[in-house]
């Protein structure tokens, strides 16, 4: 299998250890982030495949970890997975910059689970 | 041009008649003489005397008979009595018959010239007194149309004349408005009526009262106009307040020999001012009346768009606040279903434990749900505006909840305009609110004895007025102010979720209208909505 390299930013302890016990299973390398500037910390270190983000993050905006990944990473893939009332303006931001993945909190295990493997077979 | 004052010598004496004939014209007076009480009667029938000095001892017909004869037919002429020396007893005989004074035979030129004249002088008085107390009842109306019909009919008594017509001037600045003494669709009053403009004409040039002593008809600034040979004597007085012409008083009488004197030309212009001060009055009285009622339309309106504005408001709050509570709830409710999901994999449960775990995915599925529709109602979506139908739109939602209607035996009355009034508009929104707002009319009808809703359109201005009316238990006094509110529900648990009203609220809004209710507790209630018309 080719092991890829996911990227995930979510500020909250629990659903973090939730994204690892949901996409474990796939077999792929998990690297979690709590912020923006940990997110950017990470992108540094290795080569990512797939980046999971939601919009908003306690010390930035999600937008902008997407904006960092994508110069460093162009031709990986974006998920954002975030809660339901998210400003118009941030979403056209993120689709300008190619994203199209997005994932409404509280989400379906299934539907996660299909997001990641359709975002990395890419 | 005036005519003097007329007095009539009655005596069987020529040398008596000549006489006073000779000295009551030096005073100024225009004199005529009769030789006994037949001659008089004859006189009289053709020609209109103030006074009337006769001798009493006359062949044919004695003056005290003659002077009961003149009281029955012309009771405003005064008649002085000519008695006797040592005849006192007639005199006052006369005097009870209605005389107004008498002068002793022989007599003093000079006392009868006084006493001609305090009799003229008390006419003049009685005269003037006469206009003032019925200008004074005319003071207290202040109708405008009241006024002038009330003006002309007792300008008629105090002017003596046979028909009278009053001129307003109108927003033209002529003298187009007219009310007439004369009976409705005669000949007389039109032409009476078609004076204004003359009179108008004249107004501007000279503004001074016309006294004719000639028919009217002969005046060539009157020439031309049809149906009014019949006025023998005319006065056109205008109506000046503070330089400013407000109207024209037009005195007509129609029987011969009878023109308007200077007494009555005095009378006139005493008259004229104190109705030109009623007109000028009342009209006064009615731009004040506009005014209040302008200003308790703004007033209402201000109050409306303050209780509309206020309702923003809290809306705005409570959707903000439903926003991110919703917003907080979403990651625990994440970890609720992503971990029972994650043990749901687990394939160690007995039956029990596993009915367990699904019960917590399910609540969390739940809890998804309730917030989605409290996002609902925080979010709006941008309306896509078309132009819509008004009518067909209120007629095709009523038409989804035809149903809902005759299940529960609801009677559907519309009242719309002929013309279907146009709006800017999301047609499914607006639906949504028609919708919503029948359906809580159905909800409120259901205990009652007569079960109607009353849809009614109309266009008031730049605006379409939709209104539903229902027959229904009404909103007590104390809900009224809530009915917007979110989450605000009479209804039993479980029934609705309170979000209908304040979503129509925040779509009408979308909309650039507006949405109010009127109800009173057992009387039903009207939900009115505005909208602007399109174009």
């Amino acid at each position: 299998m080719n092991k890829k390299s996911i990227l995930i930013v979510e500020d909250e302890g629990i659903i973090q250890r939730l994204f690892l016990r949901l996409l474990g299973p796939l077999g792929h390398g998990l690297v979690c982030a709590g912020g923006l500037a940990e997110g950017i910390q990470k992108m540094k270190v290795q080569r990512l495949d797939l980046l999971i983000t939601d919009l908003k993050l306690p010390d930035g905006a999600g937008i902008d970890v997407i904006r960092h990944f994508k110069e460093k990473f162009p031709r990986s893939d974006v998920l954002i997975v975030t809660a339901s009332l998210t400003p118009e303006e941030q979403l056209r931001r993120a689709s300008a910059m190619g994203v199209t993945k997005y994932l409404y909190k509280p989400f379906e295990a299934k539907e996660l689970l299909s997001a990641v493997r359709s975002a990395l077979k890419n | 041009m005036l005519k003097s004052s007329k007095i009539l010598v009655v005596d069987d004496e020529p040398g008596i008649r000549e006489l006073l004939s000779r000295e009551l014209g030096v005073e100024g007076y225009s004199v005529a003489v009769a030789s006994d009480g037949i001659d008089a009667l004859e006189l009289i029938k053709r020609e209109k005397y103030q006074v009337i000095l006769s001798d009493v001892k006359m062949p044919k017909l004695g003056g005290i008979e003659m002077l009961e004869a003149v009281k029955k037919t012309d009771p405003d002429v005064e008649v002085i009595i000519m008695t006797g020396y040592g005849t006192i007893e007639t005199a006052v005989e006369a005097m009870k018959r209605g005389a107004v004074d008498f002068v002793q035979k022989p007599f003093n030129l000079s006392v009868v010239k006084g006493v001609v004249k305090s009799v003229f002088e008390r006419r003049e008085l009685k005269a003037i007194v006469g206009v003032y107390e019925a200008s004074r009842a005319i003071f207290s109306h202040m109708e405008p149309e009241r006024l002038l019909n009330i003006i002309v009919n007792i300008a008629l008594n105090v002017l003596r004349a046979n028909d009278v017509t009053l001129f307003v001037v109108g927003k033209d600045g002529q003298l187009s408005k007219g009310v007439s003494s004369l009976e409705e669709a005669s000949e007389r009053r039109v032409a009476r009526l078609a004076l204004g403009a003359r009179i108008s004409a004249h107004f501007q040039q000279w503004k001074e009262p016309l006294v004719l002593s000639e028919p009217l008809a002969k005046v060539v600034h009157f020439s031309n106009i049809p149906k009014i040979e019949d006025i023998e004597a005319a006065m056109i007085f205008p109506l000046v307040v503070n330089g400013e012409l407000l109207g024209a008083l037009n005195a007509n009488r129609t029987s011969k020999g009878d023109p308007f004197t200077a007494e009555d030309a005095r009378s006139a212009t005493i008259f004229s001012s104190q109705m030109a001060q009623a007109v000028y009055n009342a009209r006064l009285f009615q731009a004040l009346e506009e005014k209040v009622k302008k200003l308790k339309e703004a007033n209402d309106q201000l109050e409306r768009t303050k209780a509309q504005l206020l309702q923003s408001e809290k809306l705005a709050a409570l959707g903000q606040l439903a926003a991110s509570v919703a917003h907080e709830l979403n990651n625990p409710l994440t970890g609720i279903m992503g971990f029972s999901q994650l043990l749901l994999e687990g394939s160690h449960w007995t039956p029990q434990q596993q009915e367990d775990l699904e019960g917590i995915y399910n609540e969390g599925k739940r809890c998804r749900g309730i917030i989605q529709s409290l996002l609902k109602f925080s979010r709006r979506r941008e309306p896509k505006k078309e132009p819509c139908d008004i009518v067909e739109t209120i007629d095709e939602a009523l038409a989804l909840i035809d149903h809902e209607c005759s299940m529960a035996c609801v009677q559907i009355e519309k009242e719309y305009p002929i013309d279907h009034p146009v709006v800017y508009g999301d047609p499914s929104q607006l639906q949504q609110v028609f919708i919503n707002i029948s359906k809580n009319a159905v909800q409120a009808m259901k205990a009652a004895a007569v079960k109607r809703l009353i849809v009614a359109v109309r266009i008031d201005g730049d605006r379409v007025i939709v209104s539903f009316r229902d027959s229904g238990c009404g909103i007590p006094v104390e809900n009224l102010s809530k009915v917007f509110d979110p989450f605000f529900t009479t209804k039993p648990a479980g029934e609705g979720t309170g979000l209908g009203l304040s979503v129509s609220y925040g779509l009408i809004q979308d909309h650039r209208g507006k949405i109010y209710i009127d109800s009173e507790e057992g009387g039903g209630t009207t939900v009115t909505i505005e909208l602007p018309i399109a174009g």
